[in-house]
């Protein structure tokens, strides 16, 4: 059965390929917004024009690409304006020795 | 085709997610083994091609179920390995975004930064892509152990894409 073309856009795009994905896009935005800010369709609307040509231009089983395109602020500055904090980091803030299972993928059951 | 990936552009991510996530990304980055790459070359020219959206951001129709962010609450190593499909149509303020580990208030106001279905009838409008497919696809992000997302969510979700005659896929890792 033939498989589906797919190609992945990613703010961690190291991870993305690591995990075997065979096209994808790496884009300097922060988590949680990969296609651009709420508000900016035009913006979103060229990323994901970029991100969608790679099916067909990727020539190479794995290839990584930068899109590009810049977040007007350093990512690090962005602010989260709402959520719910994950339960994982209370829990860990808590039993800081289960940290290093975290890391290492020793998941409990 | 574009610029290649630098360690710059890495660190900026990086940088960006904070310490202790930074440890988490990394570590589990290098420990991914190394596999044959998947590879299916697109059919025909993009154009003609039917295209389906898969977010990780744990997107559910307001009338569906929400994920469950309970059972997370209880243990919070686990996280909800279902999925969700959203219609063509689905626009925002239509889903909610059940996720404890992104900043949700970004899908609240605009869907289309993490899964971008008027973007894609745009995109459908002036024939850059052949058409959005009927449906697209959602499942939750923070998931430790793939097990049952692999088993569970991902055959259904690739058999009613075959089924819609699906020839190419943006997965958004949110």
């Amino acid at each position: 059965m033939a498989g589906l073309t797919t190609a992945s856009l990613s703010t961690l795009p190291d991870f993305t390929r690591a995990a075997g994905a065979p096209r994808v896009a790496g884009i300097v935005y922060p988590m949680g917004q990969p296609l651009g800010a709420p508000g900016d369709a035009d913006g979103q609307r060229e990323v994901l024009r970029a991100a969608l040509r790679l099916l067909e231009e990727a020539a190479t089983p794995g290839e990584l690409v930068r899109m590009p395109f810049d977040w007007p602020e350093p990512l690090h500055k962005v602010k989260w304006k709402g959520g719910t904090p994950p339960p994982i980091a209370e829990h860990i803030k808590r039993r800081p020795w289960l940290f290093p299972r975290l890391v290492s993928g020793d998941i409990p059951d | 085709m574009g610029t290649p990936w630098t360690e710059a552009d890495r660190d900026a991510t990086l940088k960006a997610i904070g310490f202790a996530n930074r440890q988490i990304v990394t570590a589990w980055t290098a420990r991914e083994p190394s596999r044959e790459t998947p590879w299916t070359p697109l059919g025909k020219p993009l154009s003609a091609c039917r295209v389906a959206l898969v977010s990780t951001a744990a997107l559910a129709l307001n009338d569906d179920e929400p994920f469950d962010q309970e059972g997370e609450r209880r243990n919070p190593w686990w996280g909800d390995p279902s999925y969700r499909v959203l219609p063509r149509d689905t626009r925002t303020g239509d889903a909610t975004s059940w996720h404890m580990h992104i900043d949700t208030s970004v899908p609240a106001q605009d869907l289309d930064s993490v899964m971008p279905l008027a973007r894609l009838a745009e995109l459908e409008s002036e024939g850059f892509v052949g058409s959005s497919a009927p449906s697209h696809y959602s499942f939750m992000g923070y998931i430790l152990k793939e097990k049952a997302l692999l088993e569970g969510s991902v055959p259904p979700m690739i058999a009613q894409m075959k089924g819609e005659e699906v020839d190419a896929v943006l997965l958004v890792p949110v």
